[in-house]
């Protein structure tokens, strides 16, 4: 199956903040997870500040479609296309779209601070920070 | 009653002889049928009668084959309900003697009424009145008639049958009357719903033919002869006929109302096809037009809208290197993305390749139209993908509001794309709302335009020269050639204003040719050999001839080639320069000197002293202004100074306006210098006069 993996970083434009904005993304994610399950895509979402990180991976059409659909959606914009790549095996087996966010206890804040600065800087470096970071958050309770 | 009902057998003098033969049709309608099947009779020819009319309206419309079809529908249709009523109402007659029906004759009098009605229509679609009418018309009413009669020669009754003439040519002329002028009601009333009067005369005919012409027959029982009535099989019979008639009918309207739907399915799908864009099903060109037309209606009652002028920037490249499929692709997404971006019930219209226009309903306030371009350009500004290619586009918007901008359609579209224009001009991917100023520096563009051209054709520049001094001397070594242009209605045109324009008309090359030749010629008639400058635009080195039309304005002004500077941007070299380099190898190897403008205000790539053949720099005049007090302007120049030193460059400062200004830089390694402080650019006739006059600047 040709597999191709997308990267690309967003600003947000939700105009709710703290937990309201929180409990959007929240369900944002759940919906989208449950779309990508349909498409066997799989990827991360990383909500940082007012940044939006994205990793997804599956067939060519699925990513195509669905990238579009991001693009027609205006809870963000200035979207940055960062990487476009096939490849041979998947970054994130895990769900449809596993959610990485500073939680209201704050402890994932300074690795997705850090995430945000990479996705600008080098994408190999951030990519393997989101494996890392998402292989954790799988692996910890729900 | 009483008074006329000795009529029956004796049609002779009579008092009441003027209405004796309507009398004698009364009678004979009243007392001689059968109720029930008279009535059965009359809501078949009522019946039959509307149907038939749809049926001949539709028919009189058809042309060619369809004609020919329609008139065999019609013919066994109104040809069946005919005989029908008339079989029926036979049925009902009660003569008082044994009948049968002779079973051939019967059959061909059905015959005839089909075959005589197809017919005499089929005659009355000509477009000719009097054959259309007459007949046409009369021709559908004497077979009627003919029907009549063959079927009374089937009607054996056990009797002696007498015939009344009189009454037989009445019957003729009631159908054939009437008609006549059925079919001149409908050749004349083209509406589907006026079927009443013509229906009401078809059933005339009918009825009228029916009850005269048995008006003139009448059957005496032969005495002896047992009168059997055979009621209950009769009206058996009558009811199937009826039935079966009905069932016709039924057929005959269906066939109808199929069609006419059919045809109304396939007018609104061609309807929308023809008002749709095929590629992206937006609305297209034809559909943004008439709704435009009907907004700009409506504006008269308070309905304001925006139109938005969308052009697709970058589209081009993306056609070439993904092929027209996937061009194709892209702008089925963008028609998407623009749908999803406007609001419920805007109009989103493809106009052209990648030209797009909305039509946003209601919006007023300049501020909310704006909103919704900005959320086009943004959209628009996300990347695409496409069978796995990144492609990157942008839109550039024109918004004009109505009514405040125009409140027609022309004025609004042009407004609108003047608007445009400015947004593609002020550097694409954003949208601007038009103002009345646009419309003003376009037609003032345009005008430019048109006599840049002219001027162009007839060499209608003039070259000012101004003086460039020795910084330590103030001796004149030389002089910068600038290109001025006296508009005829506008006036003096600055350079930054015409030149731009002389680029996107591709002027040029030739203007700057003539600038060359004229400065050549001038300054090989200057009685000192000094220096001349001649800038050289991006687009001039881009062309292959440059070094050629270089040569040539040497070798005709005999100017030798040591004493020509082509001065050159850094943007020119910014881009093919492998292009660029070849010409500068090229006009180096002619003799000409090259030198850097503006240097310090663009990408300056210091690799650019190092690669391309270059002898002097010449300090940008932004820098210069702000000096000696400015340290930063002061270390700037004081570097460009010494890597001029170390790479065995020249320096001039341009913009030299202070007596301040000359000694820093002075001081600091420029070698010449030029400005108004030393002198403005002049005429040719006033440089070679300040020559003559051996003046020299004092530094």
């Amino acid at each position: 199956m040709l597999l191709h993996r997308l990267l690309y970083f967003s600003r947000c434009t939700l105009a709710s903040q703290g937990a309201q904005r929180r409990a959007e993304i929240r369900a944002l994610a759940e919906e989208a997870a449950a779309r990508n399950a349909r498409r066997q895509l799989t990827g991360v979402l990383a909500a940082v500040g007012d940044s939006f990180v994205q990793a997804l991976e599956g067939p060519a059409e699925a990513i195509e479609a669905t990238f579009e659909r991001i693009c027609c959606d205006f809870r963000h914009s200035d979207m940055k296309l960062v990487d476009l790549t096939p490849v041979r095996e998947r970054a994130f087996p895990g769900s449809g779209l596993t959610l990485l966010d500073a939680g209201e206890a704050g402890d994932l804040r300074e690795d997705l601070e850090e995430l945000r600065f990479l996705i600008g800087v080098n994408a190999r470096e951030a990519l393997d920070m989101m494996q890392r970071l998402a292989e954790r958050a799988s692996a910890a309770p729900a | 009653m009483a008074l006329c009902e000795g009529l029956r057998g004796c049609e002779q003098e009579c008092p009441l002889a003027v209405c004796g033969e309507s009398m004698r049709v009364l009678t004979c309608l009243v007392h001689e049928h059968d109720w029930w099947i008279v009535l059965l009779a009359v809501v078949m020819c009522g019946a039959g009668s509307v149907v038939a009319i749809t049926l001949f309206k539709r028919t009189l419309a058809e042309h060619g084959l369809s004609r020919l079809l329609w008139c065999f529908l019609s013919g066994v249709t109104a040809g069946s309900a005919t005989w029908a009523t008339h079989f029926i109402a036979m049925l009902g007659y009660r003569s008082g003697v044994p009948v049968t029906f002779d079973g051939p004759l019967t059959m061909i009098s059905a015959f005839i009424a089909v075959t005589g009605i197809g017919l005499g229509l089929l005659v009355a679609t000509s477009p000719t009145r009097s054959v259309s009418t007459v007949l046409g018309g009369g021709g559908i009413g004497l077979a009627i008639a003919a029907m009549h009669y063959v079927g009374m020669f089937a009607y054996r009754a056990d009797g002696i049958v007498s015939w009344r003439p009189g009454y037989v040519v009445g019957s003729l002329l009631v159908a054939a009357g009437c008609s006549a002028l059925l079919i001149e009601n409908l050749r004349r009333n083209r509406r589907r719903e006026d079927k009443a009067v013509p229906a009401l005369l078809l059933g005339f005919a009918i009825v009228g033919l029916h009850f005269t012409g048995m008006a003139a027959f009448s059957v005496t029982p032969i005495p002896g002869v047992s009168v059997a009535g055979d009621s209950e099989s009769f009206v058996t019979v009558a009811l199937a006929i009826a039935l079966i008639a009905l069932l016709i009918l039924g057929m005959g309207i269906c066939t109808y109302l199929v069609e006419s739907r059919t045809r109304r399915h396939s007018r609104e799908q061609l309807q929308r096809i023809a008002m749709r864009d095929a590629l992206t099903n937006l609305a297209n060109r034809h559909r943004f037009s008439e709704a435009l037309q009907d907004e700009c209606a409506r504006l008269a009652r308070g309905r304001p809208f925006a139109l938005l002028m969308l052009d697709l920037d970058r589209f081009k490249p993306i056609n070439d290197t993904l092929g027209h499929p996937g061009g194709d692709a892209v702008l089925r997404k963008v028609a998407d993305r623009l749908r999803r971006a406007v609001r419920e019930g805007d109009l989103v219209a493809r106009i052209g390749g990648d030209e797009f226009a909305i039509i946003a309903f209601g919006i007023s306030e300049p501020a909310l139209a704006g909103q919704l371009a900005g959320r086009i350009v943004e959209i628009l500004a996300r990347p695409f993908v496409v069978d796995g290619n990144v492609a990157e586009l942008g839109g550039s918007v024109g918004v004009a509001l109505a009514p405040i901008h125009g409140t027609e359609t022309e004025v609004l579209v042009q407004n609108a794309d003047v608007a445009l224009y400015a947004a593609k001009r002020a550097g694409k991917e954003r949208y601007c709302l038009f103002e009345s100023e646009m419309m003003d520096a376009m037609q003032r563009r345009r005008h430019l335009e048109v006599e840049l051209r002219r001027a162009c054709m007839r060499e209608d520049f003039e070259v000012h020269y101004q003086p460039v001094v020795d910084a330590h001397t103030g001796t004149v070594t030389g002089a910068e050639a600038l290109l001025r242009w006296n508009c005829p209605d506008r006036g003096d045109i600055s350079p930054a204003e015409f030149i731009p324009i002389a680029e996107d008309l591709g002027l040029v090359s030739r203007i700057g040719a003539g600038v060359l030749r004229k400065a050549c010629a001038e300054a090989a008639a200057w009685n000192e050999p000094l220096d001349i400058a001649v800038n050289v635009s991006p687009v001039q080195l881009l062309d292959p001839r440059l070094p050629q039309v270089v040569a040539q304005a040497l070798s005709d002004s005999g100017l030798p080639a040591e004493r020509l500077e082509l001065e050159i941007t850094e943007t020119a070299l910014f881009g093919d320069d492998e292009a660029a380099l070849r010409t500068l190898n090229q006009l180096r190897d002619i003799g000409v000197r090259i030198s850097l403008d503006d240097f310090g205000t663009g990408h300056s790539s210091l690799s650019y002293l190092h690669r391309f053949p270059i002898s002097r720099i010449k300090i940008d005049q932004s820098f210069v202004r702000r000096l000696p007090e400015d340290p930063g302007s002061a270390s700037i120049v004081r570097a460009i100074a010494q890597l001029g030193e170390s790479l065995d460059l020249r320096i001039t400062a341009e913009g030299i306006e202070t007596s301040e200004q000359l000694s820093f830089v002075a001081s600091h390694g420029c070698d010449h210098v030029q400005g108004f402080l030393i002198s403005r650019a002049v005429k040719a006739s006033d440089f070679a006069e300040l020559l003559r006059s051996g003046v020299s600047i004092a530094a």
